[in-house]
């Protein structure tokens, strides 16, 4: 019964994912871009979190925890490409 | 049809409840994000979308999967999802406003304006 329903909010998250893509490959400026990919790897987090729940693996929780530590540096790496400014200063 | 309602309501406890109702408003919550990410017009509209989808559409859930796994005896899962949360709340802003800062600075479109307060303070 629980995992009917877990496997079906996994399809929903997995579709946010793909409406989410197309504004990643459509979109007219970097910033946009970024803001996709944001969403993106979030919800990806949010999916292993859920799939460890389904499967009762206590190890896929890992990826999902080390993907919401990480990515916001790639944002403020982007962020310091487009002020033009040298990473890492 | 009633034996089937009353055992799918014992086959679940409050937490696992508690937990699939969070992660199917968070659900609903992170498709309006997306959705309104390609439907609004320009970037500083979008951010509104992204906020949707990342504090309502992804920490939601997982609050709800912590309480999903500690119903099912999963401590270590549930302590995981949490931190996760809780690291998602701490840096998604730090991120988003470090590139809406640099996207006001670049030269993008920025729609009708009301008011420009960055440009104010520069002057």
């Amino acid at each position: 019964m629980i995992d009917a329903i877990l496997v079906g909010l996994v399809a929903i998250f997995l579709a946010s994912i793909v409406i989410a893509a197309y504004r990643l490959i459509r979109g007219p400026t970097i910033p946009d871009r970024m803001l996709a990919l944001d969403i993106i790897s979030y919800t990806f987090a949010v999916v292993m979190a859920l799939v460890a729940v389904l499967l009762r693996s206590p190890f896929l929780i890992a990826i999902s925890f080390m993907l919401a530590l990480w990515f916001y540096v790639g944002s403020l790496y982007v962020a310091r490409y487009l002020e033009g400014g040298e990473i890492g200063d | 049809m009633i034996n089937i309602s009353v055992s799918v309501s014992l086959s679940l406890n409050l937490f696992e409840a508690a937990g699939i109702a969070l992660v199917v408003l968070g659900a609903a919550l992170n498709m309006i994000g997306s959705i309104g990410l390609i439907r609004f017009p320009n970037y500083f509209v979008r951010i509104h979308a992204t906020t949707v989808s990342v504090m309502g559409g992804c920490f939601l859930p997982l609050v709800g999967v912590a309480l999903m796994a500690y119903g099912g005896a999963d401590v270590v899962t549930a302590l995981g999802a949490l931190a996760t949360g809780g690291f998602i709340v701490l840096t998604a802003p730090v991120a988003s406003h470090a590139i809406a800062r640099a996207a006001a600075k670049s030269k993008i479109d920025r729609g009708p304006l009301v008011c420009d307060h960055l440009e104010e303070d520069k002057k």
